[in-house]
C-alpha cells in the first residue's frame, strides 16, 4: 500500500476523530447548561427539600464564604472517637452549597478562601480540628490542623456553621442557619437602638483596650523563673502608664457616656443587661487603677494586676457584645424545672457552701467524710446534666434554656417542656403555664405516671428491689381542660414491645457471675400506628414509648386535638401498683388480660384554648426571695407591671405519655431528705441517709442502663418535638430525611456466620456449579454429535 | 451499518465466554471478592444498616481489574490468531465488528452485574434496602462498565499481546477512575477542574442515587470517544 493511501487513511482517521471528539465536547458543554436530576432515593435524600428551596430564595443578597483547608486527611476522629472518612467530604459540602446556589435567582455568592485558611477559619470562630499527621517541634508533637466550614452573611447578620464533616447533616444545618439569618435581620431592626447602644458601648471598651495596649512598654519585659514579672519590668510597665496616663483618659473618655446610655436602657434585654453590667465592672476596675496610682508608692505596683484584670474583662466586653448582636430572633425553649421534672441543667447553687464544709467536720468526725461523698456525688450528677445539656441539646443547635416558673418568663421563650414531672406543680406555677399557652407559646409535657423499679439497689446499696409505684403530678387537670387527659394507667403491648435489659447472675457449679441480659418487656411498647400527616412522626417508622400512660382525648371548642402515637388494638391498659415486673411474669400476666383496644399515647392540641383558670381568681405569685444579705424591698403597688390575664389565646400543646426513661437527676430527687442541718448539728442519722442517696444516683443509672437501647430513636424524636415547639416544622421534615435508618434483623452470631457464608461462598459455588452443568451438557452434546458425524462418515 | 450484523458479533462474543471456563471463573471470583469485602472487610453486621452502598462504591475499584481481563483479548486475540483477516473477508464493517465486540462485552457485565443481585436479595431479606439508590448504583455500574469495556477494546486494537492490552486497559482505567485526585495530590486547584474528567466523580453521584443527565452523557462521551478511536485504530490495518 502507498504512502499516499497511509496518509489519505491517517488524515481521515484525525478528521472523524476530530469531528468526534468536537461534538462530545459540544454535547457535554450544552449539558452542563441544560440538564436534569432524577433522584431515585426513596425519600428524595438528595433533592433539596422544598424549605431549603423558599429558605435560600428568601435571602435577598446572601455571602456564603468558604473556609476549606485544600489537604483535608484521609480520615479524623469524630467526637465519639469513631473514624470518619474524609473522602470527598468537601467536594459534597461544596455541591451542596451550589445546590442552594441554583435556587438562589442568582442572589447567593459563594468565595472561597484560599490563603491562610486555618487563621482566618478560627478569627471567623470556626471550629479547627486535627487528624492524625503531626510533626514533631520543640520535643512535643503538632498536629496539622485543618478546617471545613462556611460563614453566612446575611445584611448586618452572620451565621457559622463551624464545622461540615458529616454530609448527611448539610441540608439541615444549612437551611437552619438560613431561617436563623432571616428572624436576626427582622428582629435586628425592631432591636435597632439597643444594638446601636451596645456597640458603641463595646467600641469604647476597644478603643479604651487598644489605649492601655499602647502603653505597654514595647520590648519584651524579663520574667522570673515563675513566669512572674520582675521587679523592673513591673516599674517599667507602671512607669509606662503614668506617662501615657492623658492618652488612656483621652481614649477612655466616651467610655462613661456610652455606659451612661446603656443603663437608660436597662430591663429591655437580657443581652444588653449582661453587656452593661460587664462594662461597669470594667469602668470600676479603671477607678480603682487611678486610685491606686494616686495612692502610696509601695502599693502602686497594683495598678499593673488591675490592667491585666481590665484585658480579661473587655475580651468578656466581647463576648457579652458577640451575645448581644447574635440574639435578635433567637427562639428559646425553656425547661420548667419544678414539680420533680427533669431538667438538663447542673445545679446551679452548691449542694453544701464552701465556708460551712469546715464547720462540719468540727461538730461531726463522720460527717467529714460524708461532705467529700456528697461533693463527689453532687459533682457525678451535675457532670451527667451538662453533658446532656451541651451534648445532647446546645451542640444541636437548641437554645434551651431553666425557665424558673416562679418568675416571670423571658420573652425569648417561645416553647416550654416539662418533661417527666412527678409532683404537683404550685398553682401560681400551673398558672404561668396556663397563661403561656393563652399567650401564644407551644408548650410540650412528656408524662411520668409510674415509678419502675426493676432490680433497683436497696437504699442499704445491696439488695435488689423490684416494685411499682405511681407518681402523681397535678399537669394533668391542666391538659384536661385543654382535651388531652391523662388516663394515669400503665401501657402494655404483649406482642409488639421492646426488651429491657437486666443484670442477671450466672451460676454454673460453684462459679456465680454477673451479666446483662435481655427480655422482651411489655412495658416498653413499640408503637406504629403515627399520624403520617405530622412532620413529628412522619418518617419514623416505630417509637418505643418507655412505661407510657394512654391519654383520652375529649373535643374542647376551639380546639383541634389530633393523636400522634397509638398502640395496637392488643394493647393494655393497667391501674394496679402489683403489676409484675419481672418480664417473664410481666408478659404471663399481659397475656391473661383482655385487650383493651386502641390506647393514644401522644396527641397534638392546637387551636384557640380556653384559660384553665377561667371564672376563677389568679393564684397569687410568690414573693420574691431576697438574696442573703440584702434588704427586702417594698414592693411599689403603682409600678406593678404585672401582665394582663388572658382568658383564650391560639396557643399548641404536645402531649406524650412517657418521658423517654429520663428521670429527675436534681437533689430534690436524689436526696430527698437532705439536711444541711442535720448535718452541721452533728446527727449519725445522715450516715444511713447517705446510702440511701448514693443507691438513688446509681438506680438512676441503672434505670437508664435497661432502656438505653431505645435512645437514640427516641432522641430524634424529641429533636422534632422541640424543632416542633419553636414552630420549625421545616426543620423536623429535613431532619426525618436525614434520618431514615434501616436498620438490619436482630441475629444471633451463628446465623450472621451462616449468612456470610453463603454469601461468600454459597452464591459463588452455585454459579460454579451451573457453570459445570452447563459445560458438561455442552461437552456431551458436542461428544454426540461428533460420534453421529463419525457414524454417518462410516455409513 | 447493520444492527443485524453487531448483535451476530455480540452474541458470538458472549456465546465464545460462556462456552468456555473464562465466564464462570472470573464471575465466581468476582461475586467471591464482593461478597469478603461486604461482609468481611466492611463489618456489615457490625454496621447494622440495611445497605450495600459500600460495595457499590467499591465495584468500580474491582472493574479497573474484571473489565480490562474481559476486553483484552476482543481483538487482539483475532490479531494474533490472524482471524481479524478472515472477519474482513465477511460482509461486516470495522464498526460493525466494534460495536458487536463492545456490545459483547457489555452483554458479559450485564451477565456479572444480574449474578450481583445476590447481595441486594440477602440484605433486603435482613432489613429495608432503599431499592431506588441500588437500581441508581445499578445503572452507574452498567454505565462506568460499558466505559470501561469501550476502553479495554480500544487497547485491545492497539496490539496483539493480551497481557500487554490488559495492563495498557487498567493503566487508562485507573487514570480516569482517580485523575482527579492523581492531580490533586501536586496541584490541589486543579481536583475541581479535572473532576470532570473523572469516572469516579461521576460514579459517586449515580451511586447515592442520583441520576443527573450530565452524567450519564459524560459516560456515553466516553464510550463514543473510546468506540470511534477503536474503530480508527482497527481500520489502520488498511492503510499499511
Amino acid at each position: 500500500m502507498s504512502t499516499r493511501t497511509k496518509l489519505q487513511g491517517s488524515g481521515l482517521a484525525a478528521l472523524v476523530m476530530g469531528a468526534t471528539i468536537a461534538l462530545v465536547v459540544f454535547v457535554n458543554t450544552i449539558s452542563g447548561a441544560f440538564f436534569g436530576r432524577l433522584d431515585l432515593t426513596e425519600s428524595n435524600l438528595n433533592t433539596l427539600s422544598d424549605a431549603s428551596k423558599a429558605a435560600v430564595s428568601d435571602l435577598s443578597e446572601l455571602e456564603v464564604t468558604l473556609y476549606m483547608s485544600p489537604d483535608l486527611p484521609e480520615t479524623v476522629r469524630d467526637e465519639m472517637g469513631r473514624e470518619r472518612v474524609m473522602r470527598d467530604v468537601s467536594q459534597k459540602f461544596v455541591d451542596r452549597l451550589n445546590e442552594y446556589r441554583s435556587y438562589s435567582d442568582g442572589n447567593m455568592t459563594i468565595h472561597r478562601v484560599t490563603e491562610d485558611v486555618v487563621e482566618r477559619a478560627r478569627d471567623a470562630k470556626l471550629r479547627v480540628f486535627s487528624g492524625d499527621e503531626a510533626t514533631a517541634k520543640g520535643g512535643r508533637l503538632e498536629f496539622k490542623e485543618y478546617v471545613l466550614g462556611a460563614t453566612f452573611h446575611y445584611k448586618s447578620a452572620m451565621e457559622v456553621l463551624p464545622l461540615a464533616l458529616y454530609p448527611e447533616h448539610y441540608e439541615f444545618e444549612i437551611t437552619k442557619i438560613m431561617a436563623r439569618l432571616k428572624d436576626k435581620v427582622a428582629k435586628s431592626i425592631l432591636m435597632k437602638d439597643v444594638l446601636t447602644v451596645g456597640e458603641t458601648l463595646a467600641e469604647a471598651v476597644a478603643t479604651c483596650a487598644d489605649a492601655y495596649k499602647a502603653a505597654e512598654p514595647t520590648d519584651d519585659a524579663p520574667t522570673n523563673p515563675f513566669g512572674l514579672l520582675s521587679k523592673e519590668a513591673s516599674q517599667a510597665r507602671l512607669t509606662a502608664l503614668t506617662t501615657n496616663g492623658e492618652a488612656i483618659g483621652g481614649a477612655c473618655g466616651p467610655l462613661g457616656d456610652a455606659l451612661k446610655a446603656a443603663k437608660e436602657l436597662e430591663g429591655k434585654h437580657p443581652a444588653m443587661d449582661h453587656l452593661t453590667r460587664v462594662v461597669d465592672v470594667y469602668v470600676q476596675t479603671r477607678g480603682q487603677i487611678a486610685q491606686v496610682l494616686t495612692g502610696p508608692e509601695e502599693e502602686r505596683t497594683r495598678a499593673i494586676q488591675g490592667v491585666d484584670q481590665l484585658a480579661a474583662i473587655s475580651a468578656e466586653v466581647v463576648n457579652a457584645h458577640d451575645t448581644l448582636v447574635d440574639s435578635p430572633g433567637r427562639r428559646s425553649i425553656g425547661f420548667i424545672c419544678a414539680g420533680k421534672a427533669f431538667c438538663p441543667f447542673p445545679d446551679p447553687q452548691p449542694l453544701i457552701p464552701k465556708e460551712l464544709e469546715g464547720v462540719i467536720g468540727q461538730k461531726n468526725p463522720f460527717a467529714t467524710q460524708i461532705v467529700g461523698q456528697l461533693g463527689r456525688m453532687s459533682e457525678r450528677m451535675n457532670m451527667i446534666l451538662s453533658n446532656i445539656e451541651r451534648n445532647l441539646f446546645k451542640k444541636k443547635g437548641f437554645n434551651i434554656k431553666r425557665v424558673d416558673i416562679n418568675q416571670e418568663i423571658p420573652d425569648d421563650v417561645e416553647a416550654m417542656v416539662l418533661f417527666g414531672a412527678k409532683a404537683d406543680l404550685t398553682d401560681w406555677q400551673l398558672y404561668q403555664i396556663d397563661q403561656f399557652v393563652m399567650g401564644g407559646g407551644s408548650l410540650v409535657v412528656f408524662l411520668n405516671g409510674w415509678d419502675v423499679a426493676l432490680m433497683n439497689l436497696s437504699p442499704k446499696g445491696d439488695a435488689r428491689v423490684t416494685a411499682l409505684g405511681k407518681n402523681s403530678s397535678n399537669i394533668g387537670g391542666l391538659l384536661a381542660s385543654w382535651g388531652v387527659k391523662p388516663t394515669g394507667k400503665l401501657v402494655a403491648e404483649p406482642t409488639s414491645n421492646d426488651e429491657v435489659t437486666v443484670m442477671a447472675l450466672i451460676r454454673q457449679g460453684a462459679m456465680t457471675w454477673q451479666t446483662q441480659r435481655q427480655f422482651p418487656y411489655p412495658i416498653l411498647p413499640v408503637l406504629k400506628d403515627m399520624d403520617g400527616s405530622s412532620p413529628l412522626v412522619r418518617a419514623v417508622s416505630s417509637i418505643t414509648l418507655p412505661y407510657t400512660t394512654s391519654l383520652e382525648l375529649s373535643s374542647e371548642a376551639g380546639v383541634t386535638v389530633t393523636p400522634l402515637i397509638s398502640t395496637s388494638a392488643d394493647a393494655v391498659a393497667v391501674d394496679m401498683t402489683d403489676f409484675p415486673l419481672e418480664p417473664t411474669e410481666q408478659a404471663t400476666k399481659v397475656n391473661a388480660l383482655n385487650a383493651d383496644g386502641v390506647q393514644v399515647v401522644a396527641a397534638v392540641a392546637t387551636g384557640t384554648f380556653k384559660s384553665h383558670f377561667t371564672g376563677k381568681e389568679a393564684p397569687k405569685a410568690p414573693e420574691k426571695e431576697t438574696p442573703p444579705g440584702q434588704e427586702k424591698k417594698e414592693e411599689d403597688s403603682s409600678t406593678d407591671a404585672s401582665p394582663e390575664r388572658l382568658e383564650q389565646g391560639e396557643g399548641r400543646v404536645l402531649v406524650i405519655g412517657s418521658n423517654l426513661g429520663l428521670e429527675d437527676l436534681s437533689p430534690g430527687s436524689i436526696m430527698p431528705d437532705f439536711d444541711l442541718g442535720q448535718l452541721t448539728g452533728g446527727s449519725f442519722e445522715v450516715v444511713d441517709q447517705f446510702r440511701g442517696w448514693a443507691a438513688n444516683l446509681q438506680n438512676w443509672e441503672v434505670r437508664l442502663g435497661q432502656i438505653q437501647h431505645t435512645l437514640p430513636d427516641n432522641i430524634q424524636f424529641l429533636f422534632n418535638v422541640l424543632d416542633w415547639s419553636i414552630q420549625q416544622e421545616a426543620l423536623v421534615e429535613i431532619r426525618s430525611k436525614q434520618y431514615q435508618r434501616r436498620p438490619l434483623e436482630q441475629l444471633d452470631e451463628d446465623s450472621q456466620s451462616l449468612i456470610t457464608l453463603a454469601a461468600i461462598v454459597g452464591a459463588p459455588l452455585l454459579f460454579v456449579l451451573f457453570g459445570l452443568l452447563r459445560l458438561g451438557a455442552r461437552r456431551k452434546r458436542r461428544r454426540g454429535l461428533a460420534a453421529l458425524a463419525g457414524s454417518r462418515g462410516k455409513v | 451499518m447493520s444492527p443485524r450484523n453487531i448483535s451476530a458479533i455480540a452474541s458470538r462474543e458472549l456465546a465464545f465466554f460462556f462456552n468456555s471456563p473464562i465466564a464462570y471463573i472470573a464471575i465466581t471470583v468476582f461475586l467471591a471478592v464482593s461478597g469478603v469485602y461486604l461482609f468481611v472487610l466492611y463489618d456489615f453486621f457490625g454496621g447494622n444498616q440495611a445497605t450495600i452502598r459500600p460495595l457499590l462504591e467499591q465495584i468500580p475499584l474491582f472493574f479497573i481489574l474484571y473489565i480490562p481481563a474481559i476486553t483484552m483479548r476482543l481483538v487482539s486475540e483475532e490479531k494474533r490468531a490472524g482471524t481479524i483477516e478472515l472477519l474482513s473477508t465477511w460482509p461486516v464493517t470495522d464498526t460493525e465488528i466494534v460495536l458487536g465486540k463492545f456490545f459483547g462485552a457489555v452483554g458479559f457485565i450485564k451477565v456479572t452485574l444480574l449474578m450481583s443481585l445476590v447481595f441486594p436479595l440477602i440484605v433486603s431479606s435482613l432489613g429495608t434496602l432503599d431499592l431506588g439508590m441500588v437500581l441508581g448504583g445499578y445503572i452507574g455500574l452498567l454505565l462506568l462498565g460499558g466505559a470501561y469495556a469501550a476502553m479495554g477494546l480500544l487497547t485491545s486494537t492497539w496490539t496483539k499481546n493480551q497481557i500487554v492490552a490488559f495492563i495498557l486497559a487498567v493503566l487508562l482505567c485507573a487514570f480516569f477512575y482517580a485523575i482527579d485526585g492523581m492531580v490533586a495530590s501536586f496541584w490541589e486547584g486543579g481536583r475541581d477542574a479535572f473532576a470532570f474528567l473523572s469516572f469516579r466523580a461521576h460514579f459517586a453521584n449515580i451511586a447515592r442515587g442520583v441520576l443527573d443527565s450530565r452524567d450519564i452523557i459524560f459516560y456515553l462521551s466516553v464510550m463514543v470517544v473510546a468506540l470511534a478511536l477503536s474503530v480508527q485504530s482497527l481500520q489502520a490495518r488498511n492503510w499499511k
